[in-house]
């Protein structure tokens, strides 16, 4: 395949300087990584916190029940938070259930103040709430209902507290004393830790699903999209060998899906620590959600890398159709292929091993997020890259065969790339009858 | 060394075909074509017209026989030879987000104009076709008379020696075939090689200085019109035309 650097060049900046004047590769190769996720994250937490506003206003219909002492002095105590109204139903326990999975209530606690047959004597406290047993009923599938379970729970803990410390001090002790033993435990990970956590597995999803979309409408558009606006006779019949041809056409898809992951990667840095950090302001102090400098390096090789891939292997799928319609349906499969692995890797414990390194695509998204919680395994990143080589030279192979085929490349071959890969690319398939220089 | 422009010599393509095994689309058909010469290669749909052109501008490879275009082959000289021609197919469409302007000078660039002179070379095409008014909009906002000007124009943006259009006036309003004829006859007082088919009579009568009649692949008759006449007795071309493709059926007939 012979191949002229000038030609490429020169078809090079036509192909970008085209692209950049249709508004469906601008959009979804340009402005997309760089404007919607960081707005679409905005959104999305905006309306998180909206929702989870909304429910804290939400006023709690808690109905008590029991004995009557403790469930007057339960009652008397949960009104004291203005978020809870104590309501009254009648009915047997199934009854109310019902109500509460109709949503007419939202919790019922039953307070029983025996201690039960096992219970000691001694640990037998005598105030009317003091050795209760309180079950809580809730609809754990609403919102709602579980809020009010949680403002119940506080309720009791607060009666808990205060009936302990009353009795602690009628025995002349501190309330710390009355406790047999304390559990504590200290937080070792540092800000960054608890940051990194977060942006190891949303990171590398999103950039890789940003690079396979930023090569997708390019690919299509200059295999299929070209033969479907009779412009590909046109590029034939110039003096550029279908080498440079193919090979600027490659460069561009490629840059266009290295620009989206680059681009993506410098939203990042520049706008998800504080977008995530306002949205954490109750863990504001916990966590740094800056994305690290120093893996920068590391995520914009394997951007590109994986932008080497994805390009060569849309373009050969594309390149057997005719239409753009056709060369979607023909690509689809393997944007999904490119993408699914990385959704299977949200495991925050997940291990970078050599197998996983051999595993194109996920293994960038591994070197990637390793490099965000600051781990730099240099053999595994060498095997991730040497496996990035292998699969493009791979991909460039075919595309030689595809190229070498004037069916294929003159639109004459009726099928898609794996019946011509069943014919053709597997020991012992036929050769393609017509050459091309 | 023959003084011809393009050169062919048993020219044959056949085709794998699923349904119908190997189709010889044209089959060892020879003709030689002069600067200075508007050549027609005359033929009904399916003759063998758009594949010949074809492989002369090397969109398709022979399965057999040679042909040079402008001293090149097509085959080890395939590049020279794209350097060397100027193709126009129905087929062969502009970039639609390209200007009019930016369509010439990157195919006079693409096909190794010297780069000193692509800017004034395009100048004069976008004068000597009128497209002042146009040069600087984008080729998918033009009317289809716009689009046609810079189809043509594109093709001798390089200034090549050997023009190649299949079927040129296929679905021209009346105005823009004359145009388009009035093109090809500069090209050829300009000292080009103009090597078109139609199937359109009146076209090749006006037009061509010598004609071939192709038929299911195979050339049946090459001369000037009036060799043609001479030969069959008959003064019209469509009559001339219709004779060669009866006779070939019934030698097809005779042979079978």
């Amino acid at each position: 395949m012979k191949v002229n650097p000038r030609d490429v060049w020169l078809w090079y900046r036509m192909e970008i300087r085209s692209a950049l004047r249709e508004r469906n590769i601008v959009l979804n190769s340009l402005l997309l990584p760089l404007l919607l996720y960081p707005a679409m994250l905005w959104l999305v937490l905006s309306g998180f916190t909206f929702v989870q506003g909304q429910t804290q206003g939400l006023t709690s219909r808690v109905m008590v029940t029991g004995d009557a002492t403790a469930a007057e002095a339960l009652t008397a105590r949960l009104r004291e938070n203005p978020k809870v109204e104590t309501v009254s139903f009648d009915g047997g326990e199934q009854a109310l259930d019902a109500r509460i999975r109709a949503g007419d209530l939202d919790a019922v606690v039953a307070v029983r103040t025996d201690a039960g047959p096992g219970a000691r004597a001694e640990l037998v406290l005598p105030s009317a709430l003091g050795s209760a047993q309180y079950v809580a009923r809730y609809d754990a599938s609403k919102d709602r209902s579980r809020l009010a379970s949680d403002r119940v729970r506080k309720t009791i803990d607060d009666i808990r507290r205060d009936v302990l410390a009353g009795e602690a001090a009628a025995r002349g002790i501190g309330l710390d004393s009355w406790q047999a033993f304390h559990v504590g435990t200290v937080d070792t990970a540092s800000r960054e830790d608890i940051g990194a956590l977060v942006l190891k597995l949303l990171v590398p999803t999103i950039l890789m699903v940003m690079v396979a979309l930023g090569c997708f409408y390019p690919a299509i558009d200059t295999t299929a999209g070209e033969r479907e606006r009779n412009t590909w006779e046109t590029a034939l019949s110039v003096s550029a060998s279908p080498g440079s041809i193919v090979t600027a056409k490659y460069l561009y898809v490629a840059t266009f899906g290295a620009a989206a992951g680059l681009l993506n990667i410098a939203t990042m840095v520049v706008s998800l620590g504080p977008i995530l950090e306002q949205f954490a302001r109750g863990a504001g102090d916990k966590a740094s959600f800056a994305f690290p400098i120093s893996a920068v390096p590391v995520t914009a090789l394997g951007t590109v890398l994986v932008a080497l891939f994805v390009a060569a292997g849309l373009m050969i799928l594309a390149a057997f159709a005719r239409t753009f319609k056709e060369g979607q349906s023909m690509a689809s499969p393997f944007y999904l292929a490119t993408i699914l692995p990385i959704m299977l890797l949200q495991s925050p414990d997940l291990e970078f091993t050599p197998g996983l390194a051999l595993i194109p695509v996920a293994n960038v998204a591994m070197v990637i997020r390793e490099a965000i919680a600051g781990t730099f395994n240099l053999p595994l990143i060498g095997l991730t890259a040497l496996v990035g080589v292998i699969v493009v030279g791979v991909c460039l192979w075919i595309a030689t065969r595809v190229l070498a085929s004037e069916d294929v490349l003159a639109g004459g071959f009726n099928g898609s790339f794996f019946k011509f890969a069943a014919a053709r690319l597997r020991p012992g398939a036929s050769r393609d009858k017509g050459k091309h220089e | 060394m023959s003084d011809a422009s393009v050169d062919v010599r048993e020219l044959t393509k056949v085709y794998a075909d699923d349904a119908r095994g190997d189709v010889r689309a044209v089959d060892g058909i020879s003709f030689t074509c002069r600067p200075g010469e508007v050549f027609g290669l005359l033929g009904a749909n399916g003759a063998g017209k758009t594949t010949t052109l074809r492989m002369l501008s090397t969109v398709l490879a022979p399965s057999s026989g040679t042909a040079t275009v402008a001293g090149f082959d097509i085959v080890t000289g395939a590049a020279d030879v794209r350097r060397s021609i100027g193709f126009y197919s129905s087929s062969t469409a502009l970039y639609p987000r390209l200007t009019a302007r930016e369509t010439l000078e990157f195919f006079a660039r693409i096909n190794h104009y010297p780069e000193a002179k692509v800017r004034g070379r395009v100048d004069e095409i976008v004068a000597r076709f009128g497209m002042e008014p146009f040069a600087g909009a984008r080729v998918d906002k033009l009317s289809s008379g716009q689009k046609q000007k810079v189809s043509i124009a594109r093709t001798i943006a390089h200034d090549p020696p050997v023009l190649i259009f299949d079927e040129p006036t296929v679905a021209l309003d009346v105005l823009a075939a004359l145009d388009m004829r009035s093109v090809i006859g500069e090209l050829r007082d300009a000292g080009k090689t103009v090597l078109f088919s139609t199937h359109v009579m009146s076209e090749a009568e006006k037009l061509c200085d010598r004609i071939a009649i192709i038929h299911e692949g195979r050339i049946h008759t090459t001369g000037t019109l009036e060799s043609l006449r001479a030969a069959t007795g008959l003064h019209y071309l469509e009559d001339i035309f219709v004779h060669h493709v009866r006779a070939a059926r019934d030698g097809e007939a005779a042979g079978a």
